[in-house]
């Protein structure tokens, strides 16, 4: 047997023997193990993250309400309610583009056009 | 992963590691209390500040953390121990039998365990007597399965320093136990 093989054998004996001694500790030693595990396991989420997971679930649970009772409601996202000065939404472009206001005003010189016609 | 899945993953975890854990601890201090005290500090830790990453990264960072808190007391009872021959007191504190807190065994095979035992307490016993590093390096290696980058980072030393005190580790328990194994 090579020296390399002793050692690999012997590796391989410390281990099972290391192992050995861990499966059979004692009653009261596993029970403090368990004990200090339970603690950790409670603690994985701290008061402040529970806290945090709180408050985002209560924000989407109440998100979550409010856009289901306001699509119920009697008139709601199916009528949108009118707003003061914009009943005629197209006025805002009509107001605000410059080709039309170009294009009202060759408007008043084809009508000009137009009359000079009828009385020549 | 929600916090339910992760305490059960966490629960899970610790399961599988705890005896280990208790026994390198103990291996080290030689003190059931004091091995008590660094695995449940180290599964705090785990638990508090490392839940939340990926359950594969579990492994290392615990076994990182229980080496750290083992020399964290190495370093303190060397303190006290100066300290104490200083005083002209106690030179160091017994060591518990690393037998005691093994349960047990059936009689099956009575001879054949008590050569088993026999073997154990030797090979503890050997481990023991190995510097701090040695005896890290060994366990990990051998016991944990680490490799050489994973205990190196462990430990919290290079790749070179495992590789040293692995190899004088095995050599030292080798000669002391070779001739001895069942």
């Amino acid at each position: 047997m090579t020296d390399d093989e002793k050692e690999r054998m012997f590796l391989e004996n410390a281990k099972a023997l290391l192992q050995d001694g861990a499966e059979r500790l004692d009653e009261s030693t596993l029970a403090e193990l368990r004990v200090a595990r339970t603690r950790a396991v409670a603690r994985s989420v701290s008061p402040a993250r529970r806290g945090w997971l709180w408050l985002s679930a209560a924000t989407a649970v109440a998100a979550a309400v409010v856009i289901t009772f306001s699509m119920w409601l009697p008139g709601g996202a199916r009528n949108p309610v009118p707003v003061a000065g914009l009943e005629n939404i197209e006025d805002v472009d009509l107001l605000s583009g410059a080709e039309e206001i170009q294009f009202y005003r060759d408007l008043e010189f084809y009508r000009w056009l137009d009359n000079e016609k009828d009385a020549g | 992963m929600g916090a339910l899945d992760t305490g059960q993953a966490l629960n899970r975890f610790l399961v599988e590691v705890e005896r280990r854990a208790f026994r390198m601890a103990y291996i080290a201090t030689g003190s059931r209390e004091d091995a008590l005290d660094i695995v449940q500090d180290a599964m705090l830790k785990l638990a508090q500040n490392y839940a939340v990453r990926p359950s594969d990264e579990w492994p290392l960072l615990f076994q990182r953390i229980l080496q750290s808190r083992v020399r964290d007391w190495y370093r303190r009872s060397k303190v006290r121990s100066y300290w104490n021959v200083l005083v002209g007191g106690l030179t160091g504190e017994d060591r518990d039998n690393p037998l005691s807190y093994v349960a047990e065994t059936d009689a099956r095979e009575p001879q054949a365990q008590a050569l088993r035992d026999g073997a154990m307490k030797r090979l503890e016993q050997g481990v023991q007597q190995l510097p701090l590093r040695q005896q890290q390096a060994f366990l990990l290696r051998v016991w944990e399965g680490l490799d050489v980058a994973q205990t190196a980072r462990a430990m919290g030393c290079s790749q070179g320093s495992v590789k040293t005190h692995f190899s004088r580790a095995v050599h030292a328990l080798r000669d002391m136990l070779e001739d001895h194994w069942p």
